[in-house]
């Protein structure tokens, strides 16, 4: 394993816990009725952004289990929505996108995690999706997404824009 | 092999979120609250284990805030302490006199102990009751624990009460035990001197002095405090009795003053 690979392994497992501490101790303090940004869904962005498809899957479906297991959900539903954006991002990160089509190409991703998310929740849940769509899943990802921007206006100087 | 090696390696990506996918699905379908248990006991440990520290950094910075307010809260409940001590002091002492009055056949109302020695020439209490609840000129003025001295003046709201320990004080009294008469003085100091007993009457330590009722100020059988030493060295016809009072006139907070059948002493 190359010393590059070390370290980059060693920054995704550092973002990882920061995304997962932040949504277990910063996002209840911020947190608006049932509307929660995810942050670790922002962090397996990055991680899919910035050190690519392989990455973005894996960190995607450890965060996710992390997530699960502090939920009451059956273990899975995160991990498997995460993954897919965890490589969708990873992908996206080849075409070298501009920093607004990365904002849109975010948003989108975004939207259909909380899409997978919520198909399998509801499942389990008495809500209809339709209904789980106009008020989680929508609310959920401006709020996601602008919790994200300013996450990015923050970090912008020190690295490369999401 | 090789070749089916090569070819998972060229499309590894999609490889492995395909993997992923497919044990993202298998905890879905094989994973419940319960066979779920170690990975959430992992993250639960970890969670509340930074949850923890995160709380220790916090109440560390929050000690000094928290310092001021659990002590303006003791010095409240401190307060609100001395307060309920108080209440509760002043609990038995009104049930005390209560149930005095009950006893009691006089017509009696109460009043609260508002000063210390109003007059110059009078060693007396200044009450908060006047004219306006009865009260009269000589009324008897006493506590369940005994006799405490006569009204002296009274304007509608307020009274001087003279005390036993005042000099031109005297009351008629009696021993209890032989019914022989004296007249209780202040004797100066802290108690009282029964006077006018002769020194062929027995008077034991111990014995109960009590107001006689020939006195048209103060009823009969009040008590006016316990002989605490009988001397009959002196010359003349009478001993010199100590009379220890039965009241503590440094504490008196309430009394009662007599409201019916007072008539002004000649």
């Amino acid at each position: 394993m190359t010393h590059d690979r070390k370290t980059n392994i060693i920054y995704i497992v550092i973002i990882g816990l920061v995304a997962l501490l932040l949504q277990a101790f910063f996002v209840p303090i911020i947190e608006i009725g049932v509307w929660r940004p995810d942050i670790v869904l922002l962090g397996v962005l990055y991680i899919g952004y910035r050190y690519g498809v392989i990455a973005g899957i894996l960190s995607g479906f450890i965060l996710g289990i992390f997530q699960d297991s502090m939920s009451p959900l059956p273990l899975g539903i995160t991990s498997l929505a995460n993954s897919v954006i965890g490589f969708a991002a990873g992908q996206i990160r080849q075409f070298k996108l501009a920093y607004n089509a990365r904002i849109l190409a975010s948003v989108i991703l975004i939207l259909i995690q909380g899409c997978i998310f919520y198909f399998f929740y509801q499942l389990r849940a008495e809500a209809t999706y339709g209904y789980l769509l106009l008020t989680r899943v929508f609310p959920n990802t401006i709020y996601t997404f602008l919790i994200g921007l300013l996450i990015s206006f923050f970090i912008s100087s020190k690295t490369e824009k999401i | 092999m090789i070749r089916l090696l090569n070819f998972i390696i060229e499309i590894r990506d999609a490889f492995v979120l395909v993997i992923c996918i497919l044990l993202s699905f298998l905890l879905m379908i094989t994973t419940d609250k319960d066979t779920g248990g170690p990975f959430r006991s992992i993250a639960m440990n970890s969670v509340g284990y930074f949850g923890q520290v995160i709380y220790r950094v916090q109440s560390y910075f929050d000690l000094t805030e928290e310092n001021k307010v659990l002590r303006r809260q003791n010095t409240d409940l401190a307060y609100q302490n001395m307060q309920l001590q108080d209440a509760l002091l002043e609990n038995l002492r009104l049930r005390k006199l209560l149930g005095f009055r009950e006893k009691s056949q006089l017509q009696l109302t109460a009043a609260e102990v508002i000063g210390q020695n109003p007059h110059d020439i009078v060693n007396g209490l200044l009450l908060n009751a006047g004219r306006e609840r009865g009260i009269q000129k000589s009324a008897a003025v006493l506590t369940a624990d005994g006799l405490v001295g006569k009204i002296i003046n009274s304007d509608n709201n307020f009274s001087v009460c003279q005390i036993l320990f005042d000099p031109n004080s005297r009351v008629s009294a009696k021993i209890q035990r032989n019914r022989e008469f004296g007249v209780i003085a202040w004797d100066g100091g802290n108690q009282l001197k029964l006077l006018y007993i002769a020194k062929t009457i027995k008077v034991h330590v111990g014995d109960v002095i009590i107001t006689s009722g020939m006195s048209q100020i103060f009823p009969e059988h009040i008590k006016i405090g316990v002989v605490i030493d009988v001397s009959i060295e002196s010359k003349g016809m009478f001993q010199d009795i100590l009379v220890q009072p039965s009241v503590n006139f440094n504490r008196l907070e309430e009394v009662q003053i007599q409201i019916e059948g007072v008539d002004d002493d000649p």
